[in-house]
């Protein structure tokens, strides 16, 4: 039997490999968004790819999430660091953009690129979705090892921006009404 | 192969020698119950350690009863690290790098200097010269074996060190010994502000008296109360701050007078505690929020534009119905 922590290596390797390529796609993308580049057959190749590996990083999120909660024994012990909270919301954070990201291109096609507004925003949205994910793996280094490659930067891991409830709730709900408005707004089209 | 591509050939080549193959884990393990080098699992293959530099020294006594306590103290000199890499120190039974933990052999640890009851612990701010100490309860009568070792970085290379051989030999309790009891297990950590009473657990014990102190300042006396007939209950005070703190009990009755060693308690920080549901809940409503936001954002600006082009459309008049072609 696998244990939990190996487990949680396997697949952090995936999603931070992945993450980190579509990061960089969508990097390139913004900069075909400025018009600073500009090879046409690159920048088909790079919608493929940003979006795939975000699919492939998409699918191994939830699996890399539920080994971490399971390797940090949260089930029994509950939350035994701030260091571990902010590594789940920021993890549920690039999962959410990563989620709007692949919908929103699902849903609007190709076209999402031939206007400024939205393709600034896909990129842009893309590449917050591969920073939250990297903080999170950077916070990990910092919970397992002491350490990370961003301690440069002195994130402060040990502080908790934990919402009341009724603020949670309130942000599901608005949540749940743009997704819903966003797609019918589109499927209505 | 064109060129291009031998050029990004070396260019992998050449990131991947320049790859450090030195210290696997440089901020540590944290403290616990491991073998020798972690039984390989902290620098992974040992083959890769360098020699430490540190000299270590393991004092105790050569001779102590069965079932009763003693200290172990190791000083490490020699010491090149700099105070802010944390070094680890093991308490061994032997140099395999299985099995020898000192609970291996029958002993059991009853404190060390961390607070806790670990053979390795880690300490930072560490000097040449500075010493550590673990309290262990001697099993049966024997012969026993004991060596120190020590873990650090530098230079990108894991350091490791092992002292010379120590043997300890453990004698049968003579009759009417004042003595702890084998049932006796010292508390070793506390919160701070949380005041500790406990029995102590004694065997012919007429009379306690109880020292306790500071970092090994001035020693006080404890609150003793009780006797031999109803047991003997010690009050600590309370710490008002993250501190170590240690005492001992002086042990009177018909035997030679006994002074148990010096026990750590440490004083720390209230545990980390939050409200699971709250976290969870907020990392869901994240969720949903930024995926929500995203979709609404895209899927609006592209209906919009749609619109707008559509409407431009319907504002243009046919070719040749008043048009001036």
């Amino acid at each position: 039997m696998v244990s939990a922590g190996t487990l949680h290596v396997v697949t952090t390797e995936l999603v931070v490999g992945t993450f980190a390529l579509a990061g960089l796609c969508f990097g390139l993308k913004l900069l075909y968004s400025f018009k600073i580049l500009s090879n046409d057959k690159a920048n088909d190749a790079l919608d493929s790819i940003a979006h795939g590996a975000l699919l492939f990083g998409l699918l191994s999120l939830p699996f890399a999430i539920l080994s971490g909660i399971n390797s940090a024994g949260v089930n029994d012990g509950g939350f035994m660091s701030a260091v571990l909270v902010n590594k789940l919301w920021l993890s549920f954070a690039g999962l959410g953009l990563a989620i709007g990201v692949l919908v929103s291109r699902w849903k609007v096609g190709s076209s999402i690129w031939d206007e400024s507004k939205t393709s600034l925003i896909q990129s842009s949205f893309g590449m917050a979705a591969c920073g939250a994910i990297l903080l999170t793996a950077s916070a990990g280094g910092k919970f397992a090892r002491g350490e990370s490659l961003l301690d440069m930067l002195h994130l402060p891991y040990d502080l908790i921006l934990l919402m009341p409830i009724w603020l949670s709730v309130l942000l599901l709900l608005s949540g749940l009404a743009n997704l819903v408005i966003g797609i019918r707004a589109n499927s209505s089209q | 192969m064109s060129l291009m591509r031998i050029k990004a050939t070396l260019v992998l080549c050449l990131l991947l020698l320049s790859t450090n193959l030195g210290a696997a884990e440089p901020g540590g393990v944290d403290d616990g119950t491991f073998d020798m080098q972690c039984g390989g699992a902290c620098h992974g293959d040992s083959d890769q350690n360098a020699t430490s530099s540190a000299s270590l020294t393991l004092l105790t006594e050569s001779n102590i009863y069965a079932g009763q306590a003693t200290t172990f103290t190791l000083q490490v000199d020699q010491l090149t690290t700099s105070i802010y890499v944390p070094i680890g120190l093991f308490l061994l039974s032997d140099t395999t790098g299985y099995r020898d933990t000192p609970q291996d052999i029958g002993w059991q640890i009853l404190s060390d200097s961390n607070g806790a009851v670990n053979n390795y612990i880690e300490l930072s701010g560490f000097t040449t010269g500075d010493t550590t100490e673990w309290v262990l309860r001697a099993p049966e009568v024997g012969n026993y074996t004991f060596f120190a070792s020590i873990h650090h970085g530098g230079n990108g290379v894991p350091h490791f060190g092992i002292s010379q051989a120590y043997s300890v030999e453990v004698l049968p309790i003579p009759d009417n010994l004042p003595r702890l009891s084998t049932d006796f297990m010292p508390v070793v950590s506390r919160e701070v502000g949380q005041q500790s009473n406990f029995q102590l657990l004694v065997e012919d014990t007429d009379n306690v008296t109880v020292e306790w102190r500071i970092d090994g300042g001035i020693a006080n006396q404890a609150n003793v109360t009780g006797d031999s007939a109803n047991g003997f209950m010690v009050e600590l005070p309370t710490a008002n701050q993250p501190s170590t703190m240690q005492w001992r009990a002086i042990l009177d009755g018909e035997g030679p007078q006994q002074t148990t060693p010096w026990f750590t308690l440490v004083s720390n920080q209230q545990g980390f505690s939050i409200d699971t549901t709250a976290v969870y809940l907020q990392a869901i409503s994240v969720l949903l929020f930024f995926a929500g936001i995203t979709v609404l954002l895209q899927t609006r600006n592209k209906t919009t534009s749609n619109t707008k082009a559509e409407k431009l459309f319907d504002e243009t008049q046919p070719l040749g119905e008043g048009g001036e072609l």
